[in-house]
């Protein structure tokens, strides 16, 4: 009985993984699709030998929609964000989860402080300071405007990670002559992998979503996936298929880390299985 | 040993310190951390808790107060002082007629780069672009980059910001905008477009410019302010709606606003609009109200500065318009489908949307700015092909134009001269109507009859109207200062239901504005 209930909730939780992107992969294959046709009456591969120009998915390969180079873009800045990001927070969410010292509220004050300014604000206040700095319209400026809104989430998520870290673990290796090295690589990393890897996604994903700080940072010439969707999106509804098909593209970088991370901590997993060696 | 072990790792040790040396609590002691601040350094107070907020705003005014004395402090080079002159020097020679067009195409050469900010959302845009004029500006030796913004108020925001920084003129970053309306209000009262260009250009020739030609006013007005030649049509907008006539037969298609009335109680349910304030529903609401003015469809009065008339007066003008749009909510799409049962009418949030609906199924009449977006929607796959254009409402179709700008601090200002003239180009304006479907901004009587024939061939369908019947029944659009006022009139009498008396929230919006 348990098991066949198990079945059935493991289907349904298939089914609404998957829906969402079914029906996106539909409208990206789609010519004309209007309600109330389960399936669209015309097909992208139906429509594109007369189309004068590039449609759908046409459209997005062509080197004139710039959909390729903004995708490589988005994953490239994600990327970067998240190391830079996981540098800056992990030491501090190490202090803020292990220590307890004065100025300590301030500190987590000013480290969550970007997630409670609204996005345009911090947007319109970065945007100035970059071209003071000179790296407005620069991948590089955008990079660094891009760490600021992922801060508060990695600190958020690493504290929690480090306050279920035993330092008592990493006292007993010491004794046993363990360098700092030795206890980050054998002790740290193995124990707080899983954590950190969620936290990373978080920086991830949060950095390959934003659109108002990108554009006006970016002064619209650093272009990425999801500035695309919005232009297209901007306040109407319409999911046509290029931006059924952007939106797909959107979420590629996303599940590509998330299935390399799984695929890490599982041979971490394994080599934990081993004594580790200090 | 326990002394070093185990909250004097070197790691958080060194961060730790880190942070508190920055802080100007830097007094405080931390177990196992000694603090490197010399004894007497005039921050070193003990912050007690309450204190600590105050800290905090000091530091970050402090750090404030630094970045910018830094930025203030910074001497002119010699070469920026150079740069500064020389970009003055061209716009001077430029406007006052001291420098012919040779010079320009030379000096946007040498400039090397154009870049153009439009909105990104449309692929036939974009593929137009790179396809047709980006080779042409190669040939000139100019490397055209397109940046393709999610809206143009955010070129707009770009230009603010860089000037926001000081960077005055040539120093900024966006060359030139496709724009219309609030945006170009924008900056025009930040004083930041370039200068009276339109005319100087070649091509120039294809539009009516001169103030006391009469056809100019709608090449030298955008939405109400005057362009002062500091922007050039490129789109020309009149509003057309469509109908699926598979669902609503071509003879029942409203031809004016009782007819619309009339087929909303009908078939209930089966219309909306969008809401302002996007550009189109303030459109909608906009030719409601002169339409339905109480001199009959009259575009007279409207075409005043609004904060010249009085509140009484702005009030007679506007009632009917608003009368009748509150009197068709019952009957719109979620409207509750009859006399005084107040469902909830539901306001797509842009074209796209209203659109969509329309696609759908679920409504039978939407419009657009673009007489040939029927056209391009159906070759698109977006509607079916049983769209047509219709006239409404009758005599009252609003036309406009929207412009390229050449904002005051254009990095490139020769080359942004070049490509606004490219693109103001007759060969220009026929590849962009022939494959994208974009209407001609040049006004037709100044082209040669071989030139308007072909304008004709290459003119894509217009399904359903005829050039006649949008000659016929265009009218220009009112002065800009009514759209904020229109704009929140809908939201509280409208959307928000209010129950104050009209005449009474006029003046108080007024009196607000």
């Amino acid at each position: 009985m348990s098991d066949r209930c198990a079945r059935w909730w493991r289907g349904v939780w298939a089914l609404s993984a998957t829906l969402p992107f079914a029906a996106l992969i539909v409208a990206s294959l789609a010519f004309r699709w209007n309600w109330p046709d389960l399936l669209p009456s015309v097909w992208w591969w139906q429509a594109r030998a007369t189309a004068r120009m590039p449609i759908g998915w046409d459209y997005l390969v062509a080197p004139a929609s710039r959909a390729l180079p903004a995708l490589a873009t988005s994953a490239g800045l994600a990327t970067a964000v998240t190391l830079i990001g996981l540098a800056v927070a992990w030491p501090a969410a190490r202090v803020l989860a292990h220590e307890r010292f004065r100025g300590r509220g301030a500190v987590e004050l000013l480290l969550l402080a970007p997630l409670l300014v609204p996005e345009l604000a911090l947007a319109l206040g970065l945007a100035v300071t970059a071209v003071h700095l000179g790296v407005a319209g620069s991948p590089w400026g955008v990079l660094a405007a891009h760490v600021v809104p992922t801060l508060p989430y990695l600190v958020r998520t690493l504290s929690a990670v480090e306050q279920g870290f035993d330092r008592d673990l990493a006292d007993a290796a010491r004794v046993h002559g363990a360098g700092s090295w030795a206890v980050f690589w054998h002790l740290r990393l193995p124990l707080l992998a899983p954590g950190v890897a969620a936290a990373a996604l978080f920086a991830f994903l949060v950095s390959t979503h934003l659109v108002v700080l990108t554009v006006l940072v970016g002064q619209g010439r650093v272009e990425t996936t999801a500035v695309q969707l919005f232009a297209r999106l901007g306040g109407g509804a319409a999911l046509d298929p290029i931006s059924a098909a952007l939106a797909l593209l959107l979420t590629v970088p996303g599940v590509l880390l998330l299935a390399l991370l799984d695929g890490l901590l599982r041979r971490r997993v394994d080599l934990r299985g081993a004594t580790p060696r200090v | 040993m326990r002394d070093e072990f185990p909250h004097s790792l070197p790691g958080p040790g060194r961060m730790v310190g880190g942070v508190t040396d920055s802080l100007p609590g830097g007094g405080a002691t931390l177990r196992g951390v000694t603090h490197h601040r010399p004894p007497g350094h005039r921050l070193r107070v003990r912050p007690s808790d309450h204190a600590r907020p105050r800290l905090v705003a000091a530091l970050v005014a402090l750090l404030a107060c630094a970045s910018l004395a830094q930025v203030q402090a910074a001497p002119p080079l010699r070469a920026d002082l150079q740069h500064d002159l020389d970009a003055l020097a061209f716009r001077e020679a430029w406007l006052g007629g001291d420098l012919d067009w040779p010079a320009v195409v030379a000096r946007a050469r040498d400039e090397g780069a154009v870049r153009w900010y439009h909105w990104g959302g449309s692929e036939e845009l974009n593929l137009w672009i790179e396809a047709e004029v980006a080779p042409s500006l190669n040939a000139a030796g100019v490397r055209l980059e397109s940046v393709r913004v999610p809206a143009t108020r955010d070129a707009v925001d770009v230009v603010l910001a860089d000037a926001a920084a000081g960077r005055g003129l040539g120093r900024g970053s966006v060359d030139l905008i496709w724009i219309n309306g609030d945006n170009f209000r924008t900056l025009a009262q930040a004083d930041l477009l370039f200068g009276p260009f339109a005319d100087l250009i070649p091509n120039a020739r294809w539009f009516a410019l001169a103030e006391e030609d009469p056809a100019a006013a709608i090449n030298r007005y955008d939405l109400g302010t005057p362009t002062l030649l500091r922007s050039i049509p490129w789109f020309a907008g009149q509003y057309v709606c469509y109908v699926d006539t598979a669902r609503l037969p071509l003879a029942r298609a409203p031809r004016d606003h009782a007819a619309l009335a009339a087929l909303a109680r009908e078939r209930p349910g089966r219309f909306t609009y969008v809401r302002p304030p996007d550009y189109i529903g303030t459109a909608f609401v906009q030719q409601a109200v002169v339409a339905l003015g109480p001199a009959g469809p009259r575009l007279e009065p409207f075409l005043d500065d609004v904060a010249l008339l009085s509140a009484a007066e702005v009030t007679r003008l506007l009632e009917p318009g608003f009368a009748y749009l509150r009197e068709l909510e019952p009957f719109l799409l979620g409207g509750g489908g009859s006399e005084g049962e107040r469902g909830v009418p539901v306001y797509p949030a842009s074209a796209a949307a209203w659109e969509r609906l329309l696609a759908s199924g679920e409504i039978d009449l939407a419009c657009e700015d673009n007489v040939f977006h029927a056209h391009s929607g159906v070759e698109r796959g977006r509607l079916p092909e049983s769209v047509r254009t219709i006239v409404f409402p009758e005599r009252a179709m609003r036309v406009n134009k929207s412009f390229l700008a050449i904002p005051a601090n254009a990095p490139h200002p020769a080359a942004a001269l070049l490509l606004a003239d490219e693109l103001s180009s007759v060969e220009s304006h026929l590849s962009k109507l022939a494959l994208i479907g974009f209407p001609i901004a040049l006004d037709l009587p100044r082209l040669s009859p071989e030139q308007r024939a072909a304008a004709l061939e290459v003119s894509p369908d217009l399904r359903g109207l005829s050039y006649d019947d949008l000659a016929e029944h265009a009218v220009p659009d009112m002065h800009a200062s009514w759209v904020p006022l229109i704009d929140r009139l809908w939201e509280r009498w409208i959307a928000q239901g209010s129950g104050e008396p009209f005449a009474d929230l006029v003046a108080r919006l007024l009196d607000g504005s």
